[in-house]
């Protein structure tokens, strides 16, 4: 290791009195706050729409702030639909698919990064032919697989098609390349299995990346709504999406500006991912305490 | 534990290696697969492959086969009378005008698509980063608010926004003196509101990719270059970049197979109007398969798709691959 | 990448498909009076209204258990095909007209007894949405139309005495709002776009046309067809109506603001104004279609099917025939305002009296509909894009429904 590691760590740059942060941080402030606010606009809209009357919600030019707060959007919602249960069902699918995919796409992303073993090639060329599958077709050929199965109305049914995502073995594929092949040699010397070594070495190096996929698998999975509509009879088994969407288009429901019971629907849709996000995001700052380790 | 201990206190050379994958240092490292890595290798493939092999393999195949029938519905209930009809699906959709449109819209939006949200994507996640300390939670869940956000209430948003008369731009543009044009109207604007509306929703996907990836870079890698004297810029460019390359082919890959999927903007703002200007190659599909259902007009559509988003992705793997092993 | 041998592979596919498609028949019948649960799909609000008629029914037949699934209208198509493909309907299930068709086709289907429900108790279009390729699979539910809805306080700042009678005066009228009255349009119609043909239906009908004639053949082309389009594309011509193509547009919000005076609408636009604008009460009122050769309106609705796989189709039966009679259908549009299909229905309550309703009836009785047809999605999408190039400017009249005419006539059955 180069000579600057054994010495007081470096000051960096912003924090340095007198440093070049002086002019362009406001500057760079003010572009991210912009930036945030033309981002998040529309997420505003949704929340500030879930807590409007109908008046506001129909007024001509749209209203952003409601003259009248009302929780009447979130009772009526509570009312028609058994809230509890859906979001109780797309938790559990959502967590099973998260688990599912943190630890099989990290074994198979750590083989094709760093296993070398006969057939990887080509089985990383399975990988990727499956993303590039267009998915929407599929549904009528694996919902009749899945009725023979048994496994319609079932969290089984709802997990399993996506228990091993390829778009997790392929980030964690890329993620894992970076870890010095050194370091798992020297472990293997020293008489690790390999179990342990993915285990206890390679997955704690890889902290943001597997924040970021469970981040993405959890959107990806709460958010879904064709399958777990195709795949679930039983309006018990619905989870949250396909319970919104049974009235969500409806004629008589969707006014104007945004109908208040969709908005305050969607807005409790929304905000689990939100919280995971902002749990793990942390994470990726944590990334660094690992990354360099000395 | 020894091997612990022992593993931690050698990490000299591994972290200030410059490649990705990793030299090998001294060729030491036998060429040709271990028996231990061959059964190993297997054994962590072994939960994706079954998954896939159940859940994936055999609707792909049925669809596949599906294409080269005249599927439809009719044939719900009675499989066995579809009849093979060969490669006429695809020769009748390489004839048929609308499916050309779909993918000449289909490629504008790639083309034009993917290089924004990368870069805005890219942009962001550094100014997160490095540019901004305070209230960074804030900043990235901010940033990442679209992705989260339910289509029906972007599309009631953007509606807004480019509302003709009463929207957000046009009332920009009257202060201004301008008439701003009907976007969602307009055969030439529809297909770039779309496209902004897309890197709008996508690039918060993007920024947490390159974020993760910026957190990898060791901080003293760039710290040490910043110390012998390199500027922020050339420091980005010649350490950072580089050794972003594969978080960068990871989200140009999935963002570009994104893309070439596109479905959900178009299905939801203007049904792929006005004339067709925004149907897509998935909306058309959709249409075919779903609401006409042409299964095996549609399932030969998903397949040329598919053979599309094959070539773009080993072309981009090729070019982005990291060639330092 | 390793792939079985294609023979294999058809072979495994055939006989997991031939498999579902033979899942659901076999098993006899359970009586009518057994203890038995119905499994019942019905879309949108009717959905949800409908759970509350199988409680009131279980009261009176407590052997019967009726599970409703309320199934939102846009994924409705793609759940009850799949439903189809893996043989497993529901007992009974709501069919849109456009539906119909299509499964009647597919065979999962329960034919009417034509000797218990009779084809004179319904209105007209409505049994003939029920009926496919000379038999009837669905016991007509309730119906919908359209009619003419209009801003009474602008009708009179423009000058007009009475609703328009004729499409000349309608077009008179609209216009006379944009002067007069200062409307920013005269009469909203859908340009484009998705289902643009049913904006169409009324002037289509009006005229003598029709998409698909009595024989069954495509007919778009017809003179009568011809001409009708013409007028419709009139509107754009002379920027009466809006030309812009606007998905989800609303336009209730706008007939509020007063932008738009007069536009088509169904019967549960009423309550949706009652409901949201409560300004404008009292201030609208509902006409029939203007008349060109005579005055029809297109019909909608929903009838009730049984699955042909059903294991309790006498059951089945009788909670069709317990909703559709007089008294259960004058009960659902107590619950619903939906329109009953059931003629008798409209003799006795507010059905007979108000006269709001009675608009509804009298175009009910001419409205005309689409033979059943399997691929009727696609034909009318056919027709859709014709429509667009003329109200966008882009074709006359004539070549437009020529060139659908061309790509209808290989779809229809």
């Amino acid at each position: 290791m180069s000579a600057p590691t054994t010495t007081a760590r470096p000051v960096p740059a912003q924090d340095r009195p007198g440093g070049r942060g002086r002019v362009r941080t406001p500057l760079l402030y003010t572009v991210a706050s912009l930036g945030l606010l033309v981002m998040s606009a529309p997420f505003l809209w949704m929340a500030l729409s879930a807590f409007k009357t109908r008046r506001d919600l129909t007024a001509s030019p749209p209203v952003w702030i409601p003259s009248e707060w009302t929780l009447s959007n979130f009772t009526a919602l509570l009312d028609q639909l058994d809230m509890p249960r859906y979001f109780l069902n797309s938790l559990i699918v959502a967590v099973l698919v998260t688990l599912c995919n943190l630890l099989f796409c990290s074994m198979l992303g750590y083989a094709l990064a760093k296993l070398q073993f006969t057939g990887r090639s080509k089985v990383f060329g399975v990988v990727l032919a499956a993303l590039m599958v267009p998915g929407n077709l599929l549904i009528l050929p694996l919902y009749v697989l899945m009725t023979e199965l048994g496994l319609i109305d079932t969290y089984a049914g709802l997990v399993l098609p996506f228990a091993a995502g390829a778009f997790g073995v392929f980030l964690m594929r890329q993620f894992m390349q970076s870890i010095p092949d050194e370091l798992l040699e020297a472990a293997r010397i020293d008489g690790a299995g390999e179990w342990y070594i993915f285990w206890r070495i390679v997955l704690p190096l890889v902290k943001p990346a597997l924040a970021t996929l469970t981040i993405f698998t959890f959107l990806g999975s709460w958010n879904n709504f064709v399958w777990p509509l195709i795949a679930t009879n039983d309006p018990d088994k619905y989870t949250l999406p396909v319970a919104l969407a049974t009235f969500a288009n409806d004629p008589n429901r969707t006014v104007g500006g945004g109908n208040g019971m969709l908005m305050a629907g969607s807005l409790l849709v929304v905000l689990p991912v939100l919280l995971v996000f902002v749990v793990l995001q942390r994470h990726f700052t944590q990334g660094i305490a690992t990354a360099g380790l000395k | 534990m020894p091997p612990l201990t022992k593993a931690a206190a050698d990490p000299a050379a591994p972290v200030t290696k410059t490649g990705p994958d990793g030299p090998p240092g001294d060729g030491r490292r036998p060429r040709r697969p271990l028996g231990r890595h061959n059964l190993y290798g297997w054994l962590f493939s072994t939960p994706f492959l079954v998954l896939f092999a159940v859940f994936m393999a055999f609707p792909i195949v049925a669809t596949l086969l599906m294409s080269f029938t005249d599927f439809g519905a009719r044939h719900v209930t009675r499989p066995l009378e579809a009849e093979f009809v060969g490669l006429e699906n695809y020769t009748k959709l390489f004839e048929d005008d609308r499916f050309l449109t779909a993918l000449f819209n289909t490629a504008y939006f790639v083309v034009v698509g993917v290089p924004l949200t990368i870069l805005l994507g890219l942009l962001v996640a550094i100014l997160l980063n490095n540019g901004i300390d305070r209230a960074r939670t804030f900043f990235r869940v901010g940033f990442y608010a679209p992705v989260v956000t339910a289509i029906v209430a972007v599309a009631v948003v953007w509606r807004f926004v480019l509302d003709p008369s009463d929207g957000l731009i046009a009332g920009l543009a009257a202060e201004l003196g301008m008439t701003a044009p009907d976007f969602l109207g307009s055969e030439t604007w529809a297909m770039p509101s779309l496209i902004a509306m897309a890197v709008w929703r996508n690039l918060g996907t993007v920024m947490v990719l390159f974020i993760a990836g910026l957190q990898a870079v060791p901080a003293d890698v760039r710290e040490a270059a910043r110390l012998d004297g390199a500027g922020a810029w050339q420091e980005m460019r010649r350490i950072t970049v580089p050794l972003l390359r594969p978080t960068m082919l990871y989200a140009t890959v999935i963002t570009t197979i994104g893309y070439l999927n596109v479905f959900e903007e178009p299905f939801v703002m203007t049904q792929g109007g006005p004339s067709d200007a925004t149907l897509t190659v998935s909306l058309d599909m959709y249409r075919e398969g779903f609401n006409f259902f042409h299964m095996g007009y549609a399932s030969a559509m998903a397949y040329v798709l598919f053979v599309v988003i094959m070539g773009i992705t080993v072309l981009q793997l090729r070019l982005l691959k990291d060639n330092t092993r | 990448m390793h792939r079985a041998t294609p023979a294999a592979i058809a072979l495994t596919v055939a006989s997991a498909l031939t498999l579902t498609a033979c899942g659901g028949s076999g098993g006899a019948d359970v009586d009518a009076d057994a203890e038995q649960t119905l499994t019942v799909w019905a879309m949108g609000t009717e959905g949800e209204k409908l759970a509350e008629v199988a409680d009131v029914y279980k009261k009176s037949h407590p052997n019967i258990t009726v599970k409703v699934t309320p199934v939102g209208w846009d994924v409705a198509h793609q759940k009850l095909v799949a439903a189809a493909a893996a043989g497993k309907l529901p007992d009974v299930m709501q069919m849109g007209g456009t539906y119909l068709g299509e499964f009647a086709d597919m065979g999962v289907l329960e034919p009417v007894d034509t000797q218990t429900v009779k084809k004179g108790d319904f209105f007209p279009a409505a049994w003939e949405q029920a009926s496919y390729d000379g038999e009837t699979y669905g016991v007509p539910w309730y119906v919908d139309t359209r009619v003419l809805f209009y801003r009474t306080d602008l009708a009179r700042k423009a000058g007009a005495a009475r609703p328009p009678a004729t499409m000349d005066e309608l077009l008179k009228a609209a216009q006379a709002h944009q002067d007069k009255a200062k409307t920013k349009w005269g009469l909203s119609i859908q340009p484009g776009g998705l289902d643009t043909v049913q904006s169409f239906y009324p002037f289509l009908y009006s005229a003598g046309g029709e998409i698909i004639d009595e024989d069954g053949k495509a007919a778009v082309n017809s003179p009568e067809a011809v001409k009708a389009l013409e007028t419709y594309g009139e509107f754009f011509a002379k920027g009466v109506s809006e030309k812009a193509v606007r998905p989800g547009y609303d336009v209730t919000k706008d007939f509020n603001t007063g932008d738009v005076p007069m536009f088509f609408g169904g019967p549960w636009i009423m309550s949706l104004l009652d409901e949201n604008y409560p300004d404008i009460k009292g201030k609208w009122a509902v006409a029939p279609v203007p008349a060109d050769k005579e005055s029809v309106s297109m019909a909608g609705g929903s009838s009730l099917a049984v699955s042909a796989d059903s294991e309790h189709k006498a059951a089945a039966k009788e909670f069709v025939s317990f909703l559709t009679d007089a008294k259960g259908q004058s009960d659902w549009y107590e619950r619903t305002r939906d329109l009953p299909a059931n003629q008798q229905a409209w003799e006795t309550g507010t059905l007979a009296t108000d006269p709001k309703l009675k608009v509804w009836r009298e175009q009910m009785e001419t409205a005309r509909t689409t033979p059943s047809q399997p691929r009727l999605t696609e034909i009318t999408s056919k027709v859709d894009s014709a429509i667009e190039s003329v109200t966008q400017g882009k074709s006359s009249a004539k070549a437009a429904l020529d060139k659908a005419q061309a790509e209808i006539e290989g779809l229809v059955e």
